[in-house]
Parts: C-alpha cells; structure tokens; sequence
C-alpha cells in the first residue's frame, strides 16, 4: 500500500515525528562524541579518527587514545541518524509516487543536482587555484626555476619565525621602533612568502610564530617542540630574531636551519632617518627570496664543517682561559649553522708538531690523569691502612715495641704517654686527611674512568697510531668545507705572547695545508705580527715563515712590521715619564672599511654596509696588527727590501727571489696598496718594524725613512697609515703545484687578516662575530648572505600638506555622508510633497 | 599542437560559446525585464533605507580612509604598504558591511510576499528567473553605486598624478573618445522614456562605446607616445582594481542569499537578520586571528570560507586568487537558482 502524506494515520505520523526526533538526537550525540573524541586527541586526521573509534570500541584501550564511552557515543549517535536517513530515504520514494510530490521531488533533484555541481566546482578550485599576480612589480611572483625546484619538494617543514629581544648581529644600540616595525615587516613577508611556496611544492609548509615577548611563548614553544629536541635546541641557541626551518628526514632525523631575518630583509637605519625629507620612514633592503628558498630546499643538506687549526688545547674553542679561548668563535659558528673542529698542531708535553683533535688530546691528558692516580691511590690507601693500625694498637701498646715496630714511619722513638698522646693525635689528623684526598682521588678515578668511556677511545687510539703527520692532518682538514687558521702571537696589550717559533708549521702539516688549498678549498688566516722583542736589531726583521712564503705563491703578502697608532705612541710617552708605575693603555682607533682604490672588494662591501645600516660604526680594534696585501701577479711590485744587504727580507714568489724590487709608482701606490683589501687602519698609524719600546728608543714614534732607504717605493716603505690589515682575494693556485693531468681549480678564496687575536675572547663582540661570519660565508662562496646593496623597501607616503590633509579628512569622513544624508532628506520632502 | 591542447581548445572554446549563449539568453531576459529594473531601482532610491545605507557606509570608510591617510601621511618608521587593505582588510569595514547587503535585499521579495503584491509579479509576462534576475539587478545595481563615491579616495590611495590634457589625434586616442562620447550618449539616451528601437539604440551605444573606450583606451596609452592625459600613480594601482572587482563578486554573493531569504520569508526583518546570519558564515572566520599558520587543510578551509581574509591577504594587495572568486561567483549563481526555485516552490505547493 502506497502511503498517502495527507492521509496518513495517525500513529504513522507520530511514528515519523519520533524517527525524525531521534535522527535530531543521534546527530546532537554524534557531534558531542566527536568533539570529546577532538578534546582527547583521538581525532588527528579522518581515518586515524575512525581507527581510533573503532579500536576503543574493540577494547584497544591502550591504543587508543579515546575512552570507550566517547567511542560509544559517536557510534550510538550516527546509528540514530543513519536510521533515521533510511526512514526518510523510503518515506521520500513513495511520495515520489504522488504527480504533486513528483514535481517537488524534481525540484528538491535539481536543487541537490545544483549543490553537488557547487561543491564539485569549489572543490576544484580548492585544490587547482592560481593566484594572479597584478602587482607592478610581480612580487608574488616566483622565478620559473624556483617554481620548478619547489614542485620537487615532499614531506612538511615548519618555518620558526623566532622574535626575541636580542642584540642582533651587529647592532649593539637599543631595540628601537625601527626594529620592531621592521619585524612585523619581515613576519608579514615570510607569511606571503610561504603562501607563494606552497602554491607550487607538495610540501606541507607550516607556519608558526614564536615571540619571546609574548606571555603564551612558553606554552608555545613547549607545544612546538614536545618531540623536536633539535627544534627546541636550535630555539634555545638562536643568537637573534630568527627564521629556523625544521624537517625530519625518512630516517627521522631532525634538520634544522637558521637565518637571520636580516638575510632576508634588513633595516637600514641610516636611510630610515634620512628618508621622507628627513621626517623618517621604514626602509629595507629586499635580499630576495633566495636565502630563504635555499634553507627550505637544502633543509637536509650537511652543515659546513670548520677546522680550527690551533698550537695549543687553550687557544682551540674549548679553551678554559679567557685571555686565550677562541671560545666566542666556536659558539658563534655553532649558532649560525657551523660544525667545528678544533686541530690542536702542537704536542702540549713535548712543543713538537702534531695534528690531533681536541678529543685526542683529551684522552691524551687523561690517560696521563689517570697512570698518575693509578700510581697514587695504592700508595694512599697503603698509608690509611698502616696509620689505622697503629692507631688501633697505639692506645694499649708498650710503647718501646711500637717504636721498633713502626720505626720506619716513626723515625723516632715513644718514650713517654705525652709522646703516645701526641702521637694518636696526629694519626687522627693524618687518617681523617688522608681518608678525604683518598675518597677525592677515587672519585676523581671514577670521573676519568667514566668521561673515557664517553669518548669514542678505540677511535681516538687508531688515530694516535697514525705516525704519517702530512696523511692525518691531511685527512682532518680534508672534510673540513674551511680551514681557520690563527696566530696568535701577541697580547692586545702589547708584549710579545711567546717564542715566533711555536707558531711555525712543520713542513708536514704545511703540505697538508698546501693539498687543502689545492683542492680550491678556502682558508681563513688570521696571522698576527711576528716581530720579537728579544731581536737587538730595528732593521727588518728577517723573515722565514713558510707558511707565510705558502701564501706568497698565493700573492698574498704578509708585510714584517707592526703597524702601530698615533694613540700608541703617546702611551710610550706616558709610560716613559712615568716609569715606575703602571701606564695607560688607549684604545687603537676602529679599524674602517674604506672602498678600496682597487675597486669593490664584496667582504669589504658587506661589511661597510652593515656599518651604514645600523647606522654605527663596526667597534673592532686590532692593537698591533700588520699590513698584508695582496698582489697577484707575483712580486710585481717588489717585496726584496735590502736586493744587496745582508738580509733578503722576503722571497715572495721562488725564483723571483732575488729579482730587483719594481718600485711603485705614485699613481699605482693607492691601487696596489689596497687590492684585495676590506680591512684598512686608520690613518693615525704607521708601521714599524720594531714596535716595542727599548734603551734607545724608550717611545716608538713615525720617522720618516732616509731617502736612500731601499724600501722606499716598495710595499714595506715606512709610512703613515692607512694600511691594510685584511686581504679577501680569489686566489690562483700556482701551475708548479701541480703535476701534469692534475685537476687544478680556478681560483681558491683566501681571507688573511694581519692580527691573531681578532677572535680570541670567550664571548665575541657583534661586530667581531659579524667580521668572521661574512668572512667565513664569502669563503665558502654563500655570497648572498653578505650584505649588498638591494632593492629597498620602503612605505608609500604622500607628501600632502597639513592644510591639504585636513581638507581631505573633513571631506571625506564629513561631508560625503552628509551630502547622500542631505540627498535622502530631499528625496523624503519631494516624496511627501508629491 | 598536440592532443591535449587540441582538446584543451576546443573545450575552452565549447565552454565560451555556452557562456556567451547563455549570457545572450540572460541580457535577452533582462532586456524584457527592463521595466520591473526600473522599478525596482526606483524603489531603492525612494526608500530612506538607501540613503541610511549610504550615510553609515560612507561614514565607515571615510573614517578608515582618515586612519589610512594617516598612515599614509606619516613620520617614522610606521606606515602602511597596501592602502586598500589598512581600509577594506580591516575587520571595523566587515563588521559593518556585513549588515549592506540584507538591508538591501530584505525587501525585495519578503515586502511583496507582505503587501500581497507577490501574486500580481508572478502574473506578469515574465517568467520566475527573469523576476529574479531583475529584482538581482537592480540590487547590484544599487551596491555598485554604493561603492561608487569610494572612487573619490582613489587619487590619494594610488597617488595620482595627472598632467595638463593635451589633444592628442592619434587613431587610437581618437577611439577612446569616441568609445567615451558614445557611454555618455547613450547613458543620456538612457533617461527619458523612449520607445523600443531607441533604447535598443542606447544600450548599443553604451555597450558598444565602452568596448572603444576600453580597447581605445589600453591601446593608447600602450602604442602612442603622447597620450591624452599623463597619469601616473605613486603607489601601485593593482590593488585598486582587484579589490572593486572582487568586491563586486562578492557583493553579488551576499546579495543573492539576502535575495534567496527575503524569497522565503513574510518579514523583512526576519529576511535581513537570517540573511545576516547566513553571511555571517563567510565572514566569522575572518576574525578568528590564526597565530598558527599551519598551512594544513583547516587552515585552508577557513581562509578558503573567509570572505575577509581573502581581503586582506589577496585582493588589497594586488592578486587575484581565483578560489574566492569561483566561490562567489559560484555561489552568487547558485543562491540566485535557488531563490527561482523558491518562487517557483509556491506553485506546486
């Protein structure tokens, strides 16, 4: 029987009334379980959810993250709604049969017909969209090769946009409104910038925002990095506001990269205070989307490694000692993406060369720890004993056959109960002492024991069997992407550091170096002045560093005085006048980073232009430095100072030792003096080539050079400053380096800077770390994270008078409501008239 | 060309043909209709409702043009990149705009159903959609108008220079200003009441002279050397254009639920404040400010939803994202069928 909708029965009306209650009810319950199933987190994704369901239901309960009841619930609430759909479902079939219900049931298909079309198109559009691009200047637009090496990308990386009220690279002035608006700048880039990347990667590319300003930063940070300890440890380490991109490879290991925001998008202050007719606006320099596109692409790529060649465990980046640690180094080069590895090229027990790493010595000075404890400990423990026996016996012992007993430890005899006192009362100090150091050496032994357990020993020992010194530090430095190299021979505060000698590399370890740079690899030299105190003479100091004549056949030369500052000389007054007490010690004038005449130098580039967007001048001065220059086509310019003295000072290149100087010529001396350089002195200084104060000349102060004086002309002519005290050069290998069918690189970047102690201190200045950190990615060719001159970014602003913004205001936000108000009052009249 | 683009072709040309054809049918419909646009325009701008509409909406974004400004005139190292975002990204503008378009369209079918007049409409000769797509019309037409004072913030938003006019003779200068002259005859041809012939005149000319004028226009300034008028915009003028555009799609959006509620109910009231809570759907998410920018398809499911996000992440700044406007437009045409079927409805019932 067909049913009928108007002449239904009664209770079959009433029937579907409590179907249609209960599908309502069922759906009510459904959505309760499901947001309590959300709330226990057994809802991450669509089929997760429904495992998760069915797996509470089947008593799963220690795999499920829902309760049984939650599961219960969404079960028994969709059962009602299913029923009740199916009631509908066949209630809605038979009225089709009626012609009235027919025509309504046409409607109610095209409607649904209609409704799938829409979703069907949305859903469409959902997943094949395309943002237009209208902008003038296409800035969300991508490069067609970007787009295509996005489209490569798989997995999900989050982007850490990490705000923290820290000094930045460089900048040691106040956070100041600049930098917070420029922040909001750079987060607001980084949002469009993903949104463009994910347009075109598969790539899931979460975004979050940390801001350590904000109250709920702790729940965020513990949130995101409950099962990310690399994330949570690079958080941690993050010198300055950050973008920090993280990805977990197939393997589950972590990936974690950091930039600067200012590799992005940096404030130039200079221009901000100076734009707008000096009223102020924000202005950036746009890096361009490559630093960022490189990290997101690159995520899983190795960190560059940097060998850090010292003489000494105390000079490496785990040094202990404030005056010597390079420790600022090493965690600075940690916290921006550098592996380093300290080389220690000096046996600390015998001076002789080596080339172990800071674990191999380590091990070296524990081993020699624990022989010593292990001689000591039996020695001590000997001596409690014997002193508790005599203890134990001295109180009732006869006190002439205690004496013959312990005769050798008594070296006396006990003669009387005063003696016996006296006796147990020092057994009693000497016991409880001994007791102490006893349990000290133990644990001492025990802590040994425990950090060589901790390192990797069996490898350590294989590498210390390694007698080949060439072959081991070869194979040290040849994963290192760059090779640092200091020489620190002298205090900031003047006198010499030690012997020259203990700097010098062994011919081994200098052919090592010598392999390294062959292969085209970079190297970061920091030499520092090798004039002795102890040298009677004042002429040039004889030169015969083979390290130095390495980077001669490079063209790099390493001129044999100490430059020295006005500031100084007047120091050496002082200290003479007042000879007995302590004398002041001025601080040398800022080094500067003039253009130099040669040209454009890309180090000295950055450098000079961070200084101008912090609006500050970069705070790094090197007491007694020496000149180095570059000069690449080999003793052109004449380096021999003495062609018919006794001292040839230098043999810069082989055979060109002893070829005649080539004097500069005047219009060439500017040109020559700077190629390659980026580090200038300030032109209060002049060189010298015995910078120390002696009986005969108590103050050093510049004296013009006789005119005979054979330097004259040459690199090494004694002169006011400005000197170069820092060479970036792409150098050429020399062809004698190779043998026929070698493969031979192009060019090899070299940094050398004429001071030793520039990174030495436990915590770097910014402008020190900034100093090392464009030096070391120039070196390895990340070019774009220097500071260049970019496209700026500014706001738009309107160069409308008061009188005329005024005008504009009342007109716009008065008057044209009024006037369509004016309007409608009229048309209400006319209306009413009418 | 290969296979694919062969197919891709012809179906793009298929599709383009059924579009024109139906946009034919449509214009065809509408031009039949004609009177009852009139109408109801009429009734628009006789009824107090338009000009409190006016006053509140140009009361908004004047002030949000002054808070723009301000920026815009600033010193220090604040400012605003997007002008048109810092006015229409802003929630204050949602907020209110949110109310325009069921105070427009509350009346148009529920104070017919009210009045009783309904039953006469539905005796015109003219079929449902075409009642529909008038009373549509006329809405938008008085929404477009509505956005049409906004223009008078354009010169300082975009920075607009404009040299003294030189008469320039080129073929293509002198298109546009016949594209320009015969808008402006036939808008004034538009007024009076003319017979069949002369108002198909008119609409040619208005049709017609806007094709001129654009392709006049572009050409002009692309080939010729001199150009009539020298305007050139400090501050990039894409944002400009992308978001009239978009707000017109979107407009027409909201437009067509209020027009689909106001089909349902008696009360004009009731119509404005359900159409109100419908649109509210696809405004709501636009508040809910995500510090986290998962990126994960919640993420992009309440973007995709959000009207105002739309706003302020694409069209205030120059792009055109083609997933809100399928949306609106989607939307908009299938609000507008359903409310033909809701008339229609009142037949078979």
């Amino acid at each position: 029987m067909a049913l009928n909708p108007r002449r239904s029965h009664p209770w079959l009306s009433r029937l579907r009334l409590l179907v249609r209650l209960l599908g309502l009810t069922g759906l009510v319950l459904a959505l309760v379980g499901l947001n309590l199933a959300h709330v226990q987190g057994g809802v991450p994704s669509l089929e997760e959810g429904w495992t998760n369901l069915l797996a509470a239901v089947q008593g799963g309960g220690d795999e499920s993250a829902l309760h049984p009841e939650t599961a219960y619930l969404c079960l028994f609430g969709m059962a009602l709604l299913l029923l009740a759909l199916f009631v509908e479902v066949i209630l809605i079939s038979r009225k089709a049969a009626f012609r009235r219900s027919a025509s309504g049931l046409n409607a109610a298909a095209q409607v649904a017909l209609a409704l799938v079309l829409l979703a069907g198109v949305n859903l469409f559009s959902f997943t094949h969209y395309s943002r237009i691009d209208w902008t003038r200047s296409k800035q969300f637009t991508l490069s067609a090769e970007v787009e295509d090496e996005l489209r490569k990308l798989r997995g999900e990386t989050t982007i850490v946009v990490l705000q923290q009220r820290r000094k930045t690279e460089f900048a040691e002035d106040q956070f100041e409104d600049y930098d917070a608006a420029a922040e909001g700048v750079v987060i607001e880039k980084v949002r469009d910038l993903a949104e463009q990347l994910r347009q075109f990667s598969s790539q899931r590319l979460r975004i979050v925002i940390l801001d350590a300003r904000r109250k709920e930063y702790r729940n965020r940070l513990v949130e995101e990095t409950k099962d990310r300890p690399g994330l949570r440890q690079a958080i941690k380490e993050a010198p300055e506001n950050s973008l920090l991109f993280y990805t977990r490879d197939d393997r589950g290991k972590e990936h974690v990269q950091r930039l600067g925001f200012d590799a992005f998008l940096q404030l130039d202050k200079t221009a901000s205070r100076k734009a707008n007719d000096g009223k102020g606006n924000l202005v950036l320099l746009e890096k361009g989307v490559e630093p960022i596109l490189r990290r997101v692409i690159n995520l899983e790529e190795r960190r560059p490694r940097v060998g850090f060649l010292v003489c000494h465990t105390l000079l490496s980046t785990k040094g202990k000692v404030p005056m010597y640690t390079a420790e600022g180094l090493g965690k600075m080069l940690a916290n921006h993406g550098f592996d380093v590895r300290d080389i220690v090229l000096k046996s600390e027990t015998t001076g002789d060369a080596t080339s172990a790493t800071l674990e191999e010595t380590r091990v070296e000075e524990l081993r020699d720890t624990q022989g010593g404890l292990a001689e000591a400990v039996p020695i001590y423990q000997s001596n409690v004993t014997v002193f508790k026996e005599m203890r134990a016996e001295l109180p009732k012992a006869n006190l002439a056959s205690f004496s013959r007993k312990y005769a050798r430890r008594l070296r006396g005899i006990l003669s009387d109960e005063e003696d016996r006192r006296r006796l147990l009362a020092v057994l009693d100090g000497q016991i409880g002492q001994l007791d102490v150091t006893l349990q000290e050496m133990k644990k001492r032994q025990s802590e040994v024991e425990e950090e060589l357990r901790q390192l990797n020993v069996d490898e350590v020992d294989t590498q210390r069997r390694i007698a080949d010194l060439r072959g081991k530090l070869t194979r040290l430095i040849s994963d290192c992407d760059l090779v640092i190299l200091p020489r620190f021979t002298r205090l900031p505060q003047g006198p010499a550091m030690g012997l020259n000698e203990f700097y010098r590399l062994d011919d081994a370890q200098l052919a090592a170096l010598k392999d390294y740079l062959k292969a085209g690899k970079p190297l970061l030299a920091c030499l520092g002045p090798i004039n002795d105190p102890d040298d009677p003479k004042t002429a040039p100091h004889v030169v015969d560093d083979k390290l130095e004549k390495l980077l001669a056949q490079l063209g790099i030369y390493c001129a044999p005085q100490t430059v020295l500052f006005d500031v100084q000389a007047r120091d050496f007054a002082e200290q003479r006048r007042r000879r007995f007490q302590q004398g002041n010690v001025s601080l040398v004038p800022e080094v500067e980073f003039p253009e130099g005449a040669s040209g454009k130098n890309e180090l000295g580039e950055s450098l000079r232009l961070t200084s101008r967007l912090a609006d500050s001048r970069l705070d790094i001065r090197l007491p007694y430095p020496r000149p180095v220059y570059f000069d690449p086509d080999g003793g052109s310019l004449g380096r021999l100072q003495k062609m018919f003295g006794a001292t040839v000072a230098y043999a810069p290149v082989g055979g060109l030792a002893l070829a005649p100087a080539l004097y500069l010529k005047p219009d060439e001396e500017p040109a020559a003096r700077s190629r390659g350089a980026f580090l200038f002195s300030s032109d209060k200084s002049w060189n010298d080539d015995h910078p120390f104060p002696t009986g005969e000349r108590p103050a050093p102060q510049f004296k013009p050079p006789e005119l005979n004086d054979p330097a004259q002309g040459t690199l090494d002519e004694k002169r006011r400053g400005p000197f170069p005290l820092g060479v970036a050069v792409e150098a050429t290998m020399p062809d004698e380096w190779y043998s026929p069918g070698e493969g031979k690189p192009k060019t090899s970047r070299v940094v050398v800077i004429g001071s030793g102690n520039v990174f030495v201190d436990p915590t770097l200045s910014p402008a020190r770390q900034k100093l090392l950190l464009d030096s070391c990615n120039w070196l390895l060719g990340r070019d774009d994270q220097l500071n260049r001159e970019a496209k700026e970014w500014r706001y738009p602003r309107l160069g409308l008078t008061e009188l005329e913004k005024e005008y504009w205001l009342w007109g716009t936000r008065l008057w044209l409501p009024v006037l369509f108000g004016f309007l409608g009052l009229v048309v209400l009249q006319v209306r009413r008239a009418l | 060309m290969n296979l694919n683009e062969w197919v891709t072709t012809v179906g793009l040309v298929a599709a383009g043909a059924i579009g024109l054809g139906l946009l034919g049918v449509l214009l065809v419909g509408l031009f039949q209709a004609r009177s009852l646009v009139r109408r109801e325009l009429a009734a628009y701008f006789l009824s107090p409702i338009a000009y409190v509409v006016f006053v509140v909406f140009l009361a908004v974004t004047g002030h949000l043009f002054f808070l723009t400004l301000d920026q815009l005139t600033n010193t220090g190292p604040d400012g605003v990149e997007y002008p048109m975002r810092s006015m229409f990204g802003d929630e204050r503008f949602w907020l209110v705009f949110l109310f325009i378009p069921p105070l427009i369209t509350m009346r148009s079918f529920a104070e017919e159903r009210a009045s009783g007049t309904l039953e006469m409409l539905m005796t015109a000769p003219l079929r449902d959609w075409q009642v529909v797509l008038s009373k549509f019309v006329a809405c938008f037409v008085f929404y477009v108008l509505l956005w049409v004072p906004t223009l008078a913030y354009l010169p300082l938003l975009m920075d607009l220079k404009v040299e003294t006019p030189q008469f320039v003779t080129t073929p293509f200068a002198l298109l546009l200003l016949a594209g320009v002259g015969a808008v402006v005859v036939g808008l004034v041809l538009l007024v009076p009441r003319v017979g069949t012939g002369l108002r198909l005149v008119s609409v040619l000319l208005v049709g017609l002279g806007a094709i001129g004028a654009v392709l006049g226009g572009v050409l002009h300034y692309r080939q010729d050397p001199q150009h009539l008028l020298e305007i050139s915009a400090g501050i990039d003028p894409a944002p400009v254009l992308t978001l009239y555009l978009a707000m017109m799609l979107a407009g027409a959006m909201f437009l067509s639920i209020g027009l689909f509620v106001s089909s349902l109910v008696r009360d004009q009231l009731v119509a404005a404040i359900i159409a109100l809570l419908v649109s509210l759907v696809f405004v709501v998410a636009g508040f809910w400010r995500l510090e986290l920018d998962g990126g994960g398809t919640f993420d992009r499911l309440i973007y995709f939803f959000s009207v105002p996000l739309h706003f302020s992440k694409s069209f205030t700044r120059g792009l055109l994202d083609t997933r809100p406007l399928i949306l609106y437009v989607s939307m908009a045409a299938l609000f507008l069928f359903l409310t033909v079927r809701s008339l229609e409805s009142r037949r078979w019932r």
